[in-house]
């Protein structure tokens, strides 16, 4: 019998960790020895290009990100105007280069007059601030999941990856979509929603991290010496899973804040005095046709170079800690 | 196999069970559906035979064991906002759905493996750096840009400024363009770069090295050897892929106004038309777990060491 194979449902960021991947491989353990075999092979890579060297793109994706968070966090002091407030006399102003544009409103305004650069710098905050916490929640939920499913196994293991099966029999976005509309949506819930599609996924990658560290010789000498179980978890065995919990955690934000915007941008998202890029997009579909580009392309693309900085730098910090993909 | 088959299928009908259960209490428990069935000059007695119509009257446990029975036999219930079964509503729009998912998927199929396989090898071998260069930068979008965006984007481009495509509508081959592929985008980009990964990590493993000097072509040793593993990781992905390809199909459907049971989801959970939701995700679980069923089943063709008893 296969083990319930492990893998993001979420097919919008659905990169396997190489955790998982392990699994997958099925039951003969080769993906352990894999590290092995490939070193006594490396024939022909020129160490130079080795690929978890710091590149250009990686050092971009990060300052990218940084300055970002940056504008996300400060969007007060940096947007020029107020987001909300509406000039009617300024309608859809296209923006800087195109003629009929406006100094005052580099990237246009929207069907209200409103500065889009502020509302897109107050919607990143948003999604910045929803993304991170609900992947905070979901990796602290799921790291507590699978480290206890997978040290004591048993009737308390079956019932949680029963539960992570079921919640896995669904797609995320349904289940995302459901929830929205059943519960409504606050911020607080939003993230609450958000957490609760991705923490399958840490306690999942957790769990099968667990068992094989529990199969080690450091953790039979603590249970030896009479270690508590909590004792055992904290101090062995989160120490050898927290690498994998730091590269789920950066690789679970982006489709957190793909699934915030999807939802906003299907109209199940935020309540309407809480912008959202994904709303905005939403809103200039509205207009696209007419010719007024500018109001559903630049939230898009604030969302798209979020996600991919993220992205980048995920890749990145997978190939750097996992000794297994840096041989390749 | 065949009593994995049937110890499987049980599974997935225990699974769908307990999924209805979740869905019935979530449709039932938060909203009182009277609310939103009768407007405020409702009088008493109206309230009373609607109550009594949709049966929602009796105690809760009643009502769950009319939807499973009703369950069995495909009755959902009737849409409060059509007035016609949920489940034959939906099942009408199921076509133009699968229509765009099956091509999508089998685009994205088509397109990644080859594509993944030689960009791996173009990294493991230095060989054509630009072939992996573009394969990732194209993935990496793939994995990042909203769908909703790309969709977007594609219509002002392709539509509004070339007018080589119809903006939305289905109807000629022209029309599905643009929908099938934006739908494969995201996971077509995710399974190249479970190819490509995969095909980096095989490349200097044993048994393609024998491959190799067995004197075979480097086509046979990717294709048919390094594959055959490389293929695990993509099929499990794919069958999660494609199950989620019918949701995802919500936005393509909305924004290209294809008919299909994504964008009547979308409908009927902006009108809160429970009936049709419950029906919807019954229809999505169902094709998910037969799926799922489908990957597990196929490891054992790419992997002979994985037996399913």
């Amino acid at each position: 019998m296969i083990k319930k194979t492990p893998s993001n449902p979420d097919q919008e960021v659905s990169t396997v960790s190489p955790a998982q991947r392990v699994e997958l491989v099925g039951p003969t353990g080769q993906g352990n020895e894999k590290g092995n075999s490939s070193r006594s092979a490396s024939f022909s890579i020129p160490r130079t290009m080795s690929k978890y060297q710091l590149d250009v793109v990686i050092v971009g994706a990060m300052i990218v990100l940084v300055l970002l968070i940056f504008a996300a966090v400060f969007w007060r002091q940096i947007a020029p105007h107020d987001p909300l407030k509406q000039h009617l006399e300024n309608r859809l102003l296209p923006p800087m280069p195109w003629p009929g544009s406006s100094s005052a409103h580099i990237l246009g305004t929207d069907t209200l007059g409103r500065d889009l650069l502020s509302n897109i710098l107050y919607g990143l905050q948003m999604s910045l601030q929803i993304g991170a916490m609900a992947v905070i929640v979901a990796a602290i939920v799921g790291c507590v999941t699978g480290l206890v499913s997978g040290y004591f196994g048993g009737i308390v293991d079956i019932l949680f990856m029963r539960f992570v099966d079921l919640r896995m029999a669904i797609p995320g976005l349904l289940i995302a979509m459901l929830i929205a509309v059943l519960w409504g949506t606050s911020l607080v819930k939003m993230m609450v929603l958000i957490a609760f599609i991705s923490f399958t996924n840490f306690a999942r990658v957790i769990r099968g991290e667990t068992l094989s560290v529990c199969n080690r010789d450091f953790v039979e000498a603590a249970q030896a010496i009479g270690a508590k179980p909590f004792r055992i978890m904290l101090r062995h065995v989160l120490p050898n899973v927290a690498s994998s919990l730091l590269i789920m955690t950066v690789l679970q934000l982006p489709s957190a804040i793909l699934i915030e915007a999807t939802l906003s941008f299907l109209g199940f998202g935020l309540p309407i005095e809480i912008p959202s890029l994904g709303r905005l997009v939403n809103k200039g579909y509205n207009v696209l046709i007419a010719g007024y580009w500018w109001y559903s392309i630049f939230p898009g693309l604030a969302i798209l170079i979020l996600v991919m900085s993220v992205n980048i730098i995920g890749d990145w910090l997978r190939e750097y800690l996992d000794p297994r993909l840096r041989e390749a | 196999m065949q009593r994995y088959i049937v110890r499987r299928l049980i599974q997935t009908v225990i699974v769908i069970l307990l999924a209805s259960m979740v869905i019935f209490a979530g449709t039932r428990l938060t909203a009182d559906p009277m609310k939103l069935l009768l407007d405020e000059h409702a009088t008493k007695e109206q309230e009373e035979i609607t109550r009594q119509r949709l049966g929602l009257d009796r105690p809760i446990w009643q009502q769950y064991l009319r939807f499973v029975v009703g369950m069995t036999r495909g009755d959902f219930g009737e849409s409060w906002v059509y007035r016609r079964p949920a489940m034959k509503l939906v099942l009408e729009r199921l076509p133009a759905s699968l229509q765009l998912a099956a091509g999508a998927a089998v685009l994205s199929l088509v397109l990644a493996i080859p594509f993944g396989v030689l960009s791996g090898y173009a990294r493991a071998s230095g060989r054509w750096p630009l072939l992996d260069k573009l394969v990732v930068t194209f993935s990496l979008l793939g994995i990042s840009a909203p769908t909703f965006w790309v969709a977007i984007f594609a219509i002002l481009v392709f539509a509004v400024k070339l007018h080589w495509l119809p903006t939305s509508g289905r109807g000629t081959l022209a029309h599905a363009v643009m929908p099938v592929c934006i739908l494969s985008f995201g996971s077509l980009a995710t399974m190249v770069r479970l190819a490509r990964s995969g095909t980096l990590e095989v490349y200097h493993d044993d048994y393609v090295r024998t491959a190799r000097a067995k004197g075979l072509h480097e086509r046979q040793v990717l294709f048919r050897h390094a594959l055959k593993n490389v293929m695990i990781p993509v099929i499990t992905v794919s069958g999660m892929t494609l199950g989620g390809m019918l949701v995802y199909a919500t936005v393509i459907e909305t924004i290209f106004a294809w008919p299909g049971m994504g964008r009547l989801l979308q409908d009927s959970m902006l009108k809160l038309d429970y009936p049709v939701m419950v029906a919807y995700g019954m229809v999505v679980a169902v094709v998910f777990s037969i799926l799922n069923l489908l990957v597990d089943v196929s490891y054992v063709f790419f992997d002979p060491r994985i037996t399913n008893d």
